[in-house]
């Protein structure tokens, strides 16, 4: 009888064993955020004191987001947005921040990149109410509508005062953080684990598709840097293994990379893609042929991950030429990089950026391995404004219609 | 060793000793052990799923991107498109990507195996009635980021 209840605990301890390592895999942080390699002074850190720095890190993010989020009732955001003309907000010291940031930002990509478009996106169907409809094809809005939101879409509207509150010059115009919050946190983030481990600390941190890559490379392939995928956007009409990834950057190190791109959020209608990334220029979904930025920044840059996040929406929002034009000039003064894939499926790249397509990443990693190019690398010098359709980018249209049933 | 001590002792070698159960245990533990290990202890993550049928690649497709796609079989031919919302085929299995893990929807298979191996996000979902596989395949060449 002891033998048989031996064997019973064995098997019940065998069990606990499984149940509890299921569970320690499955610890839950901030969505989307994620600690995927932590060293300090070149040694690898313990699994504890790592998850110790990510759920310090969820705390941050947490705070940040509850100041920040426009669709949160008590929010700095939602107070601003809810606020009269000439009413003072007192925000916290976040808000305030990316505020302040976003100004600059604003000010330097000539207002292709503005938090100030709540009114449009929410007019197009790309706010959070919208949530789970984002890809059902509609028709645009009436000029008239679009008008009116336009000229309630103004940033220059929003006033920073020095003693920390905000007040607005229109009551109906509303801001959205979105397109500089994640970058904004990739930041924080970045920032606390210097602050808890010194300034010896390499890292990779994500927060969606906001990357900050602290100091270098460690472990395995350490010698080509860090290394980045560029998602394919047009995964879903490739075939084979790896249809995902469209382009790969390497040698890369303190750096912050964000990535946008017209998959996310958006539908088609009448043959055409319509993105959640506004152009505040003319109050439409962007139409300059762009499909994907990735912007990387050097961290020597102050708030390098939200500059990478604003950066790479703001190249949608201006004419093909001009927005490589911008992306040449930003990499001359802050050295940022640029990769910019367009609707005839060619891509450019900008300043200190070593971006390799799929057949020269994989003899360089993986020499056995069977893949095929998907994108064409083209010359600055020969880029147009007017991108000529690919084909191929015809049938990704007729796939994305056909799945949503237009 | 009279005749009825005979019977006896053949008698209680009818039922297991417990050294046998302590072996049987042993093996029962072990199988439970390789169960476990195949079918929960998670692999790494695919991003892209393909379709077999008969043992041949027909579909492969990204799993960044929420969709749906129908498999039917068309006489001698699997064939996997768009879901449209109707399901106006016979011997279908109707294929979901959500969240970035594929799952069989629903089906006219008799067994229904490949709903309730649910959502995965590795390894494979076959239906055996319909010769069919879906295998998550791994993310290409790796990267950092």
């Amino acid at each position: 009888m002891c033998r048989m209840s031996r064997a019973a605990a064995c098997l019940v301890l065998a069990a606990v064993f499984f149940l509890t390592a299921c569970a320690a895999s499955q610890a839950e942080y901030y969505v989307g955020f994620s600690l995927s390699s932590l060293y300090v002074g070149g040694e690898a850190v313990s699994a504890r004191e790592r998850a110790a720095a990510s759920s310090a890190i969820a705390d941050l993010l947490h705070e940040i987001e509850s100041q920040i989020g426009a669709d949160r009732e008590d929010s700095d955001v939602a107070r601003i947005n809810a606020a009269d003309a000439g009413e003072r907000i007192a925000v916290g010291e976040h808000t305030y921040a990316i505020l302040t940031l976003c100004k600059e930002l604003f000010e330097e990509t000539g207002g292709a990149f503005s938090p100030a478009l709540y009114n449009l996106s929410e007019l197009w169907g790309f706010t959070p109410d919208f949530e789970g409809q984002y890809s059902v094809p509609r028709a645009e809005p009436p000029a008239d509508q679009i008008a009116a939101a336009v000229a309630l879409s103004d940033f220059d509207d929003i006033i920073l005062h020095e003693d920390g509150t905000v007040s607005k010059r229109q009551a109906g115009v509303r801001i959205d953080l979105g397109g500089v919050a994640k970058g904004y946190m990739s930041d924080a983030a970045a920032q606390l684990l210097a602050e808890r481990f010194g300034d010896s600390v390499d890292a990779i941190l994500s927060v969606m598709s906001n990357s900050v890559l602290m100091g270098h490379k460690r472990g395995s392939n350490a010698s080509l840097g860090y290394t980045a995928t560029i998602e394919n956007p047009r995964a879903v009409v490739t075939a084979g293994s790896g249809a995902s990834q469209g382009l790969f950057v390497i040698g890369l190190s303190d750096a912050a990379v964000s990535t946008s791109a017209d998959t996310y959020r958006s539908y088609v209608y009448d043959g055409r893609i319509y993105s959640h990334i506004i152009d505040p220029a003319t109050g439409k979904p962007s139409a300059n042929g762009v499909i994907s930025i990735m912007v990387t920044v050097p961290r020597t840059a102050s708030n390098a991950g939200a500059r990478a996040d604003a950066y790479s929406t703001a190249g949608f929002c201006m004419p093909l030429t001009d927005a490589l034009a911008f992306y040449a000039s930003l990499a001359e003064e802050r050295g940022i990089g640029a990769v910019v894939i367009t609707a005839d499926w060619s891509y450019y790249v900008v300043g200190d950026c070593t971006a390799l397509n799929r057949t020269e990443y994989a003899a360089l990693v993986s020499p056995d391995t069977v893949i095929e190019d998907i994108f064409e690398r083209a010359e600055i010098a020969d880029a147009r404004d007017e991108v000529v359709v690919d084909a191929r980018e015809e049938e990704y249209i007729r796939f994305v219609a056909e799945r949503s049933g237009e | 060793m009279n005749r009825r001590e005979k019977i006896a002792r053949i008698r209680m070698g009818r039922w297991f000793a417990w050294g046998d159960v302590i072996v049987l245990a042993a093996a029962v533990l072990l199988m439970a052990a390789c169960f476990l290990i195949a079918f929960y202890i998670p692999k790494e993550e695919g991003d892209s799923f393909s379709v077999y049928f008969r043992g041949e690649k027909i579909f492969t497709a990204g799993m960044e991107e929420d969709a749906e796609y129908l498999f039917y079989i068309d006489g001698n031919e699997g064939i996997v498109i768009p879901y449209t919302g109707a399901v106006d085929r016979s011997d279908y299995n109707l294929i979901r990507v959500q969240g970035g893990s594929v799952c069989v929807l629903s089906a006219d298979c008799p067994d229904k195996t490949c709903i309730y191996l649910g959502e995965r996000t590795w390894g494979e979902i076959l239906c055996m009635a319909h010769e069919m596989m879906i295998r998550v395949e791994g993310g290409g060449l790796e990267t950092d980021i």
